[in-house]
């Protein structure tokens, strides 16, 4: 059957305003931690998540999309029947955004990954049954949702422990910050190149076999270090100990300015999936029939997303983080960068192997894991509780609403 | 707005400071309290007196604000039992100032000459015990910056250890003014005596407060 072009059509205003909420929605979790400890005012926080988000989205998000249009139901099933696939991507999407935009409106903390995944299961069993889903993927998928939040942890304590040992257990903490930053610059720099030349886009021939893109991430990772080392250095270690370290958290602000691109970029390269996921699946099949699916997400589609998250960010998110900005929180610059660093790299590892993960979620995680090496005045534990609770609710809710859509689609065409 | 910064509640290490600050006031004026008393200078003694509740209160509201951040589900860099108990010792030291100035205040009390130098000196050593601790808790918020590990802690625990010495001290001198007090109870009033004593044992425990308050910043150090 010929896919109307009318379907096409809604199926990219809807994905682009499913990236633009997602965009407004999660600024303020992927740069809370960076505006809350004052490292970045807010519109610098906009500029550098504008610029990151779209690099991340356009360049490492073809895994996860790729995992969202074909990963969870099983699309050989639709061969014959292609238009329900399409309907069924369409009604998901629809219906997932319609969950956003009424939790939003109760203010729950609903996670939108979670809720695209939901709404694809919905519609995958009205449609075809319990045997057309992918069980083993989403079995690694929900268990990809319970290792992100503890990876996060893991790598946010375990940097944080680095901090103190090197840094703030030492007599003279800027000295040792001196070494200790650049070190961490050349880390970061390193990762994100890595995940951008290896196995990334065909089309631009960013996919070097893993020797040579290891050694272009270290090359790059040394000389944003030593940059960084060069221009770094300090002649007031000569102060007391206690003016020492708050002229450290000083140095980490600079460095938050950096980690706050890093989350931005891994949020870009894991959740432009959620809003355009669906729409690659619509868009090859619509081009190449189902067959189409093997084939590459072309990169139109994904800067679709990309510029859909910049501007969400960019109209709403200044709203939106006002109200944080001005809260008193008791999180300063070397922890924000520790929960940054942990959280964005296990949020890029995941990225990179297909799996959608929760930004906010694996935050969260990431600063529990800084408070476990007891580096954060106070958390509130409470608000945790309401995150688990409402991302259990989330998947059943997305599901039903995408699998009501679609029977009501199927009724129309 | 769902919002990951609602994690971030408001740390009690900055108010727990501001509380011992008044606390702290409580204790500095014990001193004079005790001069003026011996001066016979009875308009002295009530603006003394005055400033104490003043003071008191105020320990006594930002006491109630720290245990209103602190509800069950806040996690902490240290125990929330332990802190809220040293929080409560700090607060028993400003209570026990106020009991001190009431005792004071019931009668025109008569000292013996030979005892008044005693009873400063008593006091004086008490109050060390006080400042001791006060620069402990001090610490704390040096340690709440480089997450409870490093020179910090050493440092704390030598200054608990200062204070535990401090402590027995005092606890000799408490000793010793109420045998020369019980000496001289033929020449004193019975209810005299009897204020003067109930006194001495207030004095002792501002001592032992302040001793306490080493004791449970040692434990949440040593978590």
């Amino acid at each position: 059957m010929e896919i109307p072009q009318a379907v096409l059509i809604s199926a990219v205003i809807i994905a682009f305003y499913a990236s633009f909420m997602g965009g407004a929605n999660d600024f303020a979790n992927a740069f809370g931690t960076s505006v809350g400890s004052k490292a970045i005012t807010i519109r610098q926080a906009i500029l550098i998540g504008m610029i990151a988000e779209l690099i991340g989205a356009v360049l490492v998000g073809c895994h996860v999309t790729d995992t969202v249009r074909k990963g969870i139901v099983e699309p050989t099933f639709f061969e014959h029947r292609q238009f329900n696939l399409v309907l069924g991507l369409l009604a998901s999407l629809f219906g997932s955004g319609l969950l956003l935009q009424f939790a939003n409106r109760l203010g729950l903390p609903v996670s939108t990954t979670h809720s695209i995944v939901g709404a694809i299961v919905g519609f995958g069993l009205v449609s075809g049954g319990f045997h057309i889903i992918k069980w083993s993927n989403i079995l690694n998928i929900v268990i990809s949702w319970i290792v992100s939040p503890i990876s996060g942890a893991l790598i946010a304590y375990l940097t944080f422990r680095v901090i103190q040992r090197k840094i703030l257990e030492n007599r003279a903490p800027i000295i040792a910050s001196v070494y200790v930053i650049p070190f961490f610059v050349g880390l970061t720099t390193s990762i994100i190149i890595l995940s951008l030349i290896y196995k990334g886009l065909k089309n631009l021939h960013l996919d070097l076999p893993l020797s040579s893109a290891l050694a272009s991430a270290l090359v790059c990772g040394l000389i944003a270090g030593a940059v960084v080392w060069i221009s770094g250095r300090s002649d007031k270690g000569g102060r007391p100990y206690r003016v020492q370290l708050v002229l450290v958290e000083g140095r980490f602000k600079f460095l938050q300015v950096f980690t706050a691109g890093y989350v931005a970029f891994a949020h870009g390269a894991n959740d432009v999936a959620n809003g355009i996921g669906p729409l690659a699946g619509i868009w090859t099949i619509y081009r190449h029939g189902i067959v189409g699916l093997k084939s590459e997400v072309p990169i139109w589609i994904l800067a679709l997303g990309g510029v859909g998250i910049v501007l969400g960010l960019a109209v709403f998110g200044h709203r939106v983080i006002e109200t944080v900005g001005t809260k008193i929180t008791s999180i300063t610059p070397s922890r924000g960068f520790s929960a940054e660093f942990g959280a964005a790299t296990a949020v890029l590892v995941f990225s990179k192997l297909g799996m959608p993960v929760s930004t906010t979620h694996t935050l969260v995680g990431a600063v529990i894991g800084v408070g476990l090496a007891r580096g954060i005045g106070s958390i509130d534990l409470r608000v945790v509780g309401k995150i688990l609770s409402s991302w259990v609710i989330t998947i059943p809710a997305a599901a039903i609403l995408s699998a009501l859509i679609y029977s009501v689609l199927t009724l129309l065409f | 707005m769902a919002n990951i910064l609602k994690l971030f509640s408001k740390s009690p290490f900055e108010p727990l400071y501001e509380h011992r600050l008044k606390v702290h006031d409580c204790i500095n004026l014990v001193r004079p309290l005790f001069e003026a008393v011996f001066a016979g200078d009875k308009e002295e003694q009530d603006r003394i007196s005055r400033e104490i509740i003043e003071a008191e209160k105020a320990a006594d509201g930002l006491k109630m604000e720290i245990r209103r951040i602190l509800p069950k589900g806040i996690f902490l860099p240290v125990n929330r039992e332990d802190l809220l108990r040293y929080l409560k010792i700090q607060d028993d030291l400003a209570d026990t100032v106020e009991d001190i100035m009431v005792l004071l205040s019931i009668k025109k009390l008569k000292a013996p000459p030979e005892l008044k130098q005693r009873i400063l000196e008593f006091v004086d050593i008490a109050i060390g015990v006080c400042r001791i601790c006060d620069q402990a808790t001090d610490h704390l918020r040096t340690l709440v910056e480089s997450g409870f590990r490093g020179e910090g802690v050493l440092e704390v625990l030598d200054l608990v250890e200062e204070a535990e010495l401090a402590e027995r001290q005092a606890d000799n001198a408490g000793l010793d003014i109420a045998r020369k007090l019980f000496e001289l109870e033929d020449e004193l009033k019975p209810s005299d005596l009897l204020l003067w004593f109930r006194i001495f044992g207030l004095i002792g425990n501002l001592a032992d407060y302040a001793d306490k308050t080493g004791d449970f910043l040692r434990n949440l150090l040593s978590r």
